[in-house]
């Protein structure tokens, strides 16, 4: 699938990723956690071409990623933005058709029966099949937010980057995008990678964690072997409490703000 | 249930509904077409038009109707056409890369660009016709380009960024023309000030062939551009991610835009508003899907420019007004509308 080794990535001067490597096997969700400015962002963006590399390669089904097209990258690896930029009206359904571009052909590209029907599975996938014909902005937050990961989906990629995709949510509509996310990566060969600040949401939905810290890979490993209050320290400079959760077992992160009283 | 009907084939949908789009939209500008040959200072009888624009020789038309027909007015609805069709199509295309509704050639000074390029080409290259469309391009070109460079912010160019940018460029090459308009004898000033606000009245065969071409090619370029639009218009990093060449749209589609809207001014000025009011009216109509957006903007174009320049010779016959004044006069306010609203 998508194996990234000692990438770096510089803006101008400014080093953003540094050395990082990384392997996304199927069926397995990986989070990137870290502090603002870590490089998260930017290691995801670079992991679909979207930046160039400084050093380091990149290979995507035992190919250099820069020897694919750009529909060819899209056919393989879908991204999933923290919001959709909206200032013409379209349509739930032709907005998640759009995912389907890049198995349209060139020029006029009129969708075929195919993409239609694609669109529609991920549609009940989605829980978005009788909203198919609003108008994306009225939909609610949440709604929307499961459209474009819905967008997302359509594409069939085997890999899912995703950039904070929970950011603007509420709890429950948290759980459904991540349980969405979980449920594609079960049923079929996909693997999801996960930028989120949520360190818990991180734990609980995570096969692997990559902890990122001024654009070097701490650590990396099972949510229990990443999350320990001693890299949690070293990583965002506040001391914090790591029990288990009652329910689910994984680790569960408090942290212990030491504020006057 | 009945979305869930409607959106079963979408595809062939879509097909479907650009084809009728075009079809009724089509119809629509024959008969603006017919219209706008009938009226003017002499009012032509309709059964014989017709049977003389159908090629017939013999339609009991005068030899005076059918100079007024054929040498005045027809190429004159025909170029009206077809620079409705360049502004139309070349606003619905930056209106989607831009993602601004209020993007238009006027708004972002490419016409204003284009009108320097026909201006040094009449004062230096005076003789040579072609070189008008040539330079407006390039004057075109240079503009988009211009405006492009300065509204790039480091988070790349945001749409408030390039209307300020395009209004600063506006500004500058306005100052270029008045420049080269003092440098003109004062009986040239008047014929140009008309040809700035929009003139169709002065044209050459090779020029409406230049402008009717240039439509071609760029209504073209555009329509095959389209679906990539269609995901650009909801953001540049989304539709890379999703598998378009952006940069290769881009360049596309400002060229494309630049040559419809340079084949316009040079041939006939700067006739303002279309490239809001039409796709405007068309999305509002049709919806967004830039696939029927650039056809349809292109038919309703036509028709509206042709409509608009009847009324610019009609309405205080025998004198003229310059059409530009007409299209700004239903332009101004539906900007206005849409500055509003957002």
């Amino acid at each position: 699938m998508l194996i990234a080794r000692d990438i770096t990535v510089n803006y101008g001067d400014r080093v953003a990723v540094s050395r990082v490597s990384l392997e996304l096997e199927p069926h397995r969700i990986t989070a990137i956690i870290g502090p603002n400015g870590a490089g998260k962002s930017t290691m995801l963006r670079t992991l679909n071409g979207g930046l160039k590399l400084t050093a380091g390669e990149i290979s995507l089904d035992g190919q250099p990623l820069a020897s694919f097209s750009r529909r060819a990258i899209a056919k393989r690896i879908a991204v999933v933005a923290q919001e959709a930029d909206l200032r013409f009206p379209v349509t739930v359904f032709e907005f998640v058709l759009g995912g389907r571009y890049a198995w349209s052909a060139p020029g006029w590209g009129w969708e075929t029966v195919r993409d239609v029907e694609a669109t529609k599975e991920v549609l009940q996938e989605t829980q978005l099949d009788t909203l198919s014909g609003r108008l994306m902005n009225e939909l609610s937050g949440g709604e929307r937010q499961r459209a474009v990961l819905a967008r997302a989906l359509v594409t069939n990629a085997a890999v899912l980057l995703l950039d904070e995709p929970t950011a603007n949510l509420d709890l429950a509509h948290q759980a459904t995008i991540l349980a969405l996310v979980r449920q594609r990566c079960d049923r079929r060969e996909t693997s999801a990678l996960v930028v989120t600040h949520d360190i818990n949401l991180a734990a609980e939905f995570s096969d692997y964690v990559l902890l990122m810290k001024d654009g070097r890979g701490v650590a990396f490993g099972s949510p229990e072997e990443v999350l320990t209050p001693e890299t949690l320290k070293e990583v965002f400079e506040v001391k914090v409490l790591v029990d288990a959760h009652p329910v689910s077992g994984a680790p569960r992160v408090t942290p212990v703000h030491e504020l006057r009283r | 249930m009945i979305t869930q009907e409607k959106s079963a084939n979408a595809g062939y949908a879509t097909f479907r509904k650009a084809f009728g789009v075009c079809a009724v939209l089509l119809l629509i500008l024959l008969i603006v077409f017919v219209a706008a040959a009938l009226v003017g200072s002499q009012r032509l009888p309709l059964a014989s038009t017709l049977c003389a624009l159908t090629g017939q020789i013999d339609c009991g038309l005068s030899s005076e109707q059918r100079a007024i027909l054929f040498d005045i007015r027809l190429p004159r609805i025909l170029l009206a056409g077809a620079v409705g069709i360049c502004l139309a199509t070349a606003g619905a295309g930056y209106q989607a890369l831009l993602r601004n509704p209020l993007a238009e050639p006027y708004l972002l000074g490419v016409s204003n660009g284009a009108a320097v390029g026909t201006m040094v080409a009449l004062v230096f290259f005076g003789t040579r016709e072609w070189s008008r469309p040539v330079m407006a391009f390039a004057g075109a070109l240079a503009a988009t380009f211009v405006v492009y460079r300065l509204a790039r912010g480091r988070a790349g160019a945001t749409p408030e960024r390039l209307i300020l940018a395009g209004v600063i460029v506006t500004t500058f090459l306005s100052s270029g023309i008045v420049f080269i308009t003092t440098m003109m004898d004062a009986t040239r000033i008047r014929s140009f000030t008309f040809w700035l606000l929009g003139d169709l009245s002065g044209t050459t065969s090779s020029l409406l062939a230049i402008t009717l071409l240039a439509a071609l090619i760029g209504v073209v370029v555009l329509a095959l551009n389209a679906r990539s639009l269609n995901l650009m218009m909801l953001g540049e990093r989304d539709a890379f991610d999703l598998g378009v060449e952006v940069g290769r749209v881009r360049i596309t589609v400002f060229v494309a835009a630049s040559l419809l809207v340079g084949a316009s001014v040079a041939s006939s000025g700067s006739v303002g508003y279309v490239g809001l009011v039409v796709p405007h009216l068309v999305r509002l109509t049709f919806g967004s899907d830039n696939r029927i957006v650039i056809a349809a903007s292109a038919l309703a174009g036509a028709a509206f420019v042709i409509l608009a320049d009847t009324v610019a010779r009609t309405i205080i016959a025998p004198r003229e007004l310059p059409v530009g004044a007409i299209t700004a006069l239903i332009g101004a306010p539906l900007f206005v509308y849409l500055l509003k609203r957002r």
